[in-house]
């Protein structure tokens, strides 16, 4: 039965008619390249083409096909899931035609994703695309940005990003009419523990009623430890060596600052972060010792103080990643009140040997204290209501800041067709299983404990083979008469293919010590033997020919004794460390993609709103901005590939000059090559 | 009940010296029946080396052990007969039956409790 024109039913079968119109693969990650979304290559190596008739064994070899090429895709990844299912759209029953359409869903998760508050804040802030990049191979990436403030009026500028090998190249611009900042970065790591980067960083932009302008280069490395607890914490640890030049004109008269010197500073950076459950939080503490290098004394000291808590509300709970994937996946918009708090505070001691670059000037641009985007500490009083470096020009600040979204309009990025198909999560949850299985079996078989302690298994082995090799002497050794009893000759065709079996079992348990064999032996091999063993030694005593079948029962108790020692020796072994182990390596990952299927929106809209309080003073009273605040509201939207933000905050204290409110308007547009 | 085609491949590089694939595909006849094809690879070394590569059609008289492996994935006892697969493709005397059985049998070597 067919369902309505354009719209196909549930049982492929009944279309198998029907001409094929076209023949599409949509990669649901697409949207990221989709010059690469045609597949050509793949396309033309499909059995099912455009202007045929529609089979569905051909439908079913293409699927496959489609999988295992993206499978074989080279990337870097801890755990990569592929998905293909096809579906066929625009069926008309009239000119008995369809179209075809392979979706694939892939998620190639890269090793060094870990449970960190920035990572939360981009699911947040920018949900497909943080997605979408996750879940694609390393290559080019590029993201031209634009937007609006106050201070900077109009800017645009590019953001471009490679990689290869272990190494990571970053580069990003921004220009307005009144400013310049660049930023170039070469990074590496040792996997995902240890990170490091040289980079060259250019920045000219109004401070206040003065300009800044600073160009340095950077060496810095950055540590993490491994997650400590099941709360998804790791302690974090990082330096960084600048040295560079600064220059700082119409400096107002109340500030001692040297107009144009060079300038160095080692910078020292320590925190936790981590991933609670539907929360993330950090808390770091950074410590600056800058000179001019006039004569190798640190001229200036900052310290800096900055934590931060993220809440995801009334969102779908997501595990530690030891459990199963669980469902129901929803096919409407993932809905959550995202929180945002910040609190963040410093201090510049000897602040007249601080460039103006260096100072607190404040507002509504996070300045972070070193261009790490993987550990982002604010240096600066952030206030949205006062626009960027005019707060004030300080030695001491603090800020807090909070912000709200609702999700009210959007798409899950987990397409339909895959929320709603029951065999899904079945599946994702059996392949894992297997994997965490044989890491598990891998763990076992590297533990010297458990190599000691099995020892003995081989050994028993060895006795098992010898009973069975007698068994086997005993059965040739059965009168040709009574082999050819139709019963006997039966049990005897499958006594003989059950040893050729076990003896395959027993070469790996015996020969090459391989006690993961064990649990084959006892729980597949040798209880069918034993059984047809069993009976053909009754069938052998019902044909008087006691004497083999008692020889051959002292067999069978030899081989049944030795399987019983196997089994408490490996019963013994037992133990859920290998197991835990196992789960807690695979840990990470499985939570990115639960994220994947329970949070992510492919397009979201979200109004926001926002409360921050800021102070930048110094030692002169004239220095002091006194309590500012900002509050206001805007919306994020998050279109795909496309995200945008823009916000107006109001501060109830604002005093001329300034306004009494600013604008912060921003979008990106991001973009892999492959 | 009708048949829709399915594919999922899921590989775990637990570290640079391991690799691990398995792939479930749910094939769709043109007379709607169905047939399943499990793909195993264990890769260990450095460099990666394959250890077990595993193709299996798994014939109806498994059926029930291949949905429970597509639910829970396989138990330690087909991870074990995924190995003696692994030993029998690489034995210069087994013959081609023998490997074709003994990769069959990492299916049938599930231990089925009641509910599997």
């Amino acid at each position: 039965m067919h369902a309505a024109p354009g719209v196909c039913g549930p049982d492929l079968g009944a279309y198998q008619d029907y001409r094929v119109l076209q023949v599409k693969i949509k990669n649901l990650i697409g949207f990221l390249s989709p010059w690469a979304a045609d597949y050509p290559v793949l396309s033309r190596q499909l059995e099912l083409r455009a202007g045929e008739t529609f089979s569905m064994s051909k439908l079913s070899q293409d699927n496959v096909l489609i999988n295992r090429t993206f499978a074989a895709s080279t990337s870097v990844q801890k755990l990569k899931v592929v998905v293909t299912t096809p579906q066929l759209l625009d069926c008309d029953p009239d000119a008995r035609t369809l179209r075809v359409v392979y979706r694939v869903f892939t998620n190639l998760l890269a090793t060094s994703i870990a449970p960190t508050i920035e990572q939360e804040t981009n699911e947040s802030e920018r949900p497909a695309t943080t997605g979408a990049v996750r879940a694609s191979p390393p290559g080019y990436f590029v993201r031209p940005i634009a937007g609006y403030n106050q201070t900077l009026g109009t800017f645009g500028g590019l953001d471009f990003f490679a990689t290869s090998g272990k190494f990571r190249l970053r580069s990003e611009s921004q220009f307005s009419g009144n400013s310049k900042a660049g930023h170039v970065e070469v990074a590496g790591s040792n996997g995902s523990s240890l990170r490091y980067a040289g980079t060259f960083e250019y920045l000219d932009t109004p401070a206040g009623a003065a300009r800044a302008q600073e160009a340095k280069l950077t060496a810095r490395f950055s540590g993490l430890t491994k997650e400590l607890s099941g709360q998804h914490v790791l302690l974090r640890y990082g330096g960084a060596l600048e040295g560079g030049h600064q220059q700082a004109n119409a400096v107002v008269s109340t500030v001692s600052i040297s107009p144009n010197s060079s300038y160095g500073a080692l910078k020292l950076y320590a925190g936790v972060t981590g991933r609670p459950g539907n929360s993330a939080f950090t808390a770091s503490y950074g410590f600056q010792l800058g000179s001019d290098l006039t004569n190798g004394v640190p001229t200036f000291k900052k310290h800096l103080v900055d934590v931060g808590y993220n809440a995801r509300l009334f969102a779908a709970p997501i595990g530690d990643g030891t459990g199963q994937f669980a469902g129901p996946l929803s096919t409407a918009v993932h809905r959550s009140l995202d929180l945002e708090t910040r609190f963040t505070a410093g201090v510049i001691q000897s602040a007249a040997g601080a460039p103006l670059a260096e100072r607190f000037l404040g507002g509504n641009q996070v300045r972070p204290f070193v261009s790490d985007e993987s550990w982002i500490i604010q240096s600066d009083a952030f206030i949205r209501s006062v626009p960027d470096n005019q707060l004030g020009n300080g030695s001491r600040f603090y800020c807090a800041n909070a912000t709200l979204a609702w999700t009210v309009w959007g798409r899950p990025m987990l397409p339909k067709e895959l929320a709603t198909d029951t065999d899904f999560l079945k599946y994702l949850n059996g392949g894992f299983a297997t994997a965490v299985g044989t890491l598990a079996d891998t763990y076992k078989a590297k533990s010297p404990e458990y190599a000691k302690k099995s020892a003995a298994v081989p050994a028993r082995g060895a006795d098992v083979r010898d009973a069975l090799n007698r068994l086997g002497t005993q059965l040739k050794e059965i009168p040709p008469a009574v082999a050819v009893l139709p019963a006997v000759a039966q049990q005897l065709k499958e006594i003989q293919n059950g040893l050729r079996t076990t003896s395959s079992t027993l070469r790996v348990l015996v020969d090459r010590k391989s006690s993961a064999v064990g649990p084959t032996l006892l729980s597949f091999n040798l209880p069918s033997l034993e059984t047809q063993t069993g009976v053909l030694i009754k069938s052998l005593q019902g044909v008087s020919q006691g004497a083999l079948a008692s020889q051959m029962q002292s067999s069978l108790n030899d081989v049944e004794k030795a399987a019983a020692e196997i089994k408490d020796i490996l019963a013994q072994l037992a133990s859920p460390v290998y197991e835990t182990q196992a789960k807690a390596t695979l840990a990470p990952a499985h939570r990115i993609i639960d994220i994947f299927l329970h949070d992510l929106n492919i397009y979201s809209i979200a109004p926001v709103a926002i409360f921050d309080a800021a102070r930048v003073w110094g030692a002169s009273t004239a220095l002091d901005s006194g309590a500012q605040y900002g509050v206001g509201g805007g919306v994020r939207f998050s279109l795909v590939n496309v995200n945008l933000t823009a916000v107006y905050a109001y501060d109830p204290n604002w005093v001329k000059p300034r306004k009494p409110g600013a604008v912060v308007f921003k979008f990106d547009v991001t973009n892999l090559f492959h | 009940m009708p048949c829709t085609p399915l594919s999922v491949n899921l590989e775990v590089d637990p570290d640079p010296q391991q690799k691990i694939l398995f792939g479930l595909n749910k094939i769709c006849n043109n007379d709607n029946t169905v047939q399943w094809t499990l793909h195993f690879e264990l890769l260990q070394g450095n460099p990666l080396a394959t250890v077990v590569k595993l193709d299996v059609a798994i014939t109806k008289d498994y059926h029930p052990q291949a949905e429970a492996t597509a639910r829970h994935g396989l138990d330690a006892s087909q991870r074990g007969q995924a190995l003696v697969a692994a030993a029998v493709a690489t034995d210069p005397t087994a013959t081609p039956a023998d490997q074709a059985q003994a990769a069959q049998d990492v299916i049938a070597a599930r231990a089925m409790q009641a509910g599997a």
